[in-house]
């Protein structure tokens, strides 16, 4: 036995130092593949470490990279261990203006329409631009505004959801009718949404409703019937900030919102801390989202079968709650429901994921996946097909990806 | 287009006469602003040993931020010789935005600092270990620096009740 442990040659002690961190890293992963991609084509880093991305149909990766003056897309057909050339979407330089909780946004249609959003500082700040290239990135059209009252009122934490035919949502929040109340407090602005389903049509504005806490970004998601739902920080009649559900219904009416989640926080504040949400093909909601409410503290998971009517309950709470767990995202498919978050521990930020193998009833241990010291973007989660990826974006290390499916 | 333009230019040359107003005035008035970066939150707290101290931590995007600072003029005003500190989590290259939103909010004789750090949790964290970002944030801290941590708008009434410990 004692031959195994000889002393290493100085040559077997290098490939050791060499190959130890590597080890290392494949045994925190949970998934079968992990790229890494800090290098990139453009002279700089991204701006704020922000790379987003999204598969298309076909299982390319796109990737969304912001500079300061452009905005730039890519795409890999080897997860992400390559990139195709920049192809640029703005033709004009502009100012752009992203951070952690207002991100771009890529989606990919089932057509393979590429879509766009960034923001740039115009007459407002942080304004809203929407492209879309209909020849994988080669040409984008013109960038448009996408508020109807872009050079006047504030408009930001947008979403875009493309449904199964290719009809695009957008959804943000604006300042339009911005008015300070008392009662509620600072930072209340309205919700505002416009469709985008032909080649030239102009962006007609629609509000969903007021009372939507200004500096949290909304989520949004799509239920089997391919309409939209939302999940938003609202402030209510008492000042109390916590979330409620709104659904486009079947006749095209938004419906009130239902407060689907008590946390009781009353607090005139921005948390700069959104939700997320995810629907089964079942229709059941996943929900995610951060409080420091009288009721309970930190970043919490829920699911609704109806829209907010009725929600599991207690809230499953998550991370360690002594390194500030925040920026939770969650994905479900079929009965797999995965989450994940970030922790902070002074030094480092560290990236958790967590999984359910029968529609959000039991959980998995969290596991500790990625971590980095520095700037980072929040972690998201990515469906292709049957598989589910994280995503993470930092200054340090760029994009990581990493399959985190459970089969 | 060409509108577009000419009120970028204009941002522009404002901007420019903020930077070149904060750096003129710097010398004569306090009417500057300073980098926070790892490290300062303490120097900013020990320069005020045995005093109390009021900490402010506020954004320009922040509208609960800016309409709490119409109390904090009102205190100042009423308590010329309590230091109140204003430090603006939005990055350093806001500086001039900063400033001009202090002077506009009648604030801007008052110790002025802005995030100059990229990884700005690790700053956060270095201040305060249980503060998750949400703004705006103050601290009292009394004459033996017994510190209380308050996040929100908060009313004259409160502020006079924190401040009589």
């Amino acid at each position: 036995m004692l031959k195994y442990f000889q002393k290493p040659t100085p040559s077997q002690f290098i490939w050791l130092f060499i190959l130890a961190p590597l080890l290392l890293t494949a045994c925190q992963s949970t998934g079968k593949t992990a790229s890494l991609n800090p290098y990139h084509g453009h002279g700089s880093t991204a701006l704020k470490g922000i790379i987003v991305t999204d598969f298309a149909p076909d299982g390319t990766l796109w990737r969304l990279f912001p500079t300061n003056k452009n905005i730039f897309v890519e795409h890999s057909t080897d997860l992400g261990h390559s990139f195709s050339r920049s192809f640029k979407v703005n033709p004009e330089q502009q100012k752009i203006n992203i951070w952690a909780e207002n991100p771009p946004i890529i989606k990919v249609s089932r057509s393979g329409r590429i879509h766009v959003l960034y923001y740039a500082d115009e007459n407002q700040r942080a304004t809203t631009y929407f492209s879309y290239s209909d020849d994988q990135g080669r040409t984008f059209s013109t960038p448009i505004l996408v508020s109807d009252e872009a050079t006047t009122a504030m408009h930001y934490m947008d979403q875009m959801l493309v449904d199964s035919t290719g009809k695009v949502y957008f959804f943000w929040h604006d300042t339009r009718h911005g008015r300070h109340d008392p009662k509620l407090g600072s930072g209340v602005v309205s919700l505002y949404y416009t469709t985008f389903d032909s080649l030239n049509g102009r962006l007609e504005n629609q509000k969903i409703t007021g009372g939507i806490c200004s500096c949290c970004r909304t989520a949004t998601a799509l239920a089997p019937n391919d309409k939209p739902v939302i999940l938003a920080r609202m402030v209510l009649e008492t000042g109390i900030r916590d979330h409620a559900l709104i659904r486009l219904l079947d006749n095209n009416q938004w419906s009130k919102p239902i407060q689907a989640i008590t946390d009781d926080w009353r607090v005139d504040a921005c948390p700069e801390h959104g939700p997320a949400i995810s629907i089964d093909d079942q229709g059941r909601s996943h929900l995610v989202w951060f409080t420091l409410g009288e009721q309970r503290q930190g970043i919490f998971y829920a699911h609704t079968d109806d829209y907010g009517q009725h929600v599991s309950h207690p809230p499953l709470a998550l991370g360690d709650s002594s390194q500030l767990p925040g920026h939770p995202d969650v994905l479900a498919i079929g009965n797999r429901v995965y989450l994940t978050w970030q922790q902070f521990d002074g030094q480092q930020t560290d990236i958790v994921v967590q999984h359910s193998i029968d529609r959000g009833h039991t959980w998995s241990h969290p596991k500790n996946v990625l971590s980095v010291s520095g700037r980072s973007a929040h972690p998201k989660l990515l469906r292709k097909n049957k598989k589910a990826y994280l995503i993470w974006s930092t200054e340090a290390k760029g994009l990581q990806l990493i399959n985190i499916t459970h089969d | 287009m060409t509108n577009t333009m000419t009120m970028s230019r204009l941002t522009l040359v404002i901007s420019t006469l903020l930077l070149f107003f904060s750096v003129t005035l710097s010398a004569n008035e306090a009417n500057t602003t300073n980098a926070l970066k790892l490290g300062s939150y303490q120097n900013i707290v020990e320069q005020q040993a045995g005093h109390p101290l009021v900490v402010v931590f506020w954004s320009i995007t922040c509208a609960s931020c800016l309409k709490e600072m119409a109390t904090i003029k009102e205190i100042h005003q009423e308590q010329p010789n309590l230091p109140i500190v204003m430090i603006s989590i939005d990055d350093i290259s806001e500086a001039p935005l900063v400033l001009a939103t202090l002077k506009d909010k009648g604030l801007s004789d008052l110790e002025s600092w802005v995030f100059a750090e990229s990884n700005t949790q690790r700053l956060r964290y270095e201040i305060d270990s249980t503060w998750y970002g949400e703004i705006p944030r103050l601290y009292f801290l009394d004459a033996d620096h017994n510190r209380r941590g308050i996040s929100g708008k908060i009313s004259k009434a409160d502020w006079l009740e924190l401040l009589a410990g």
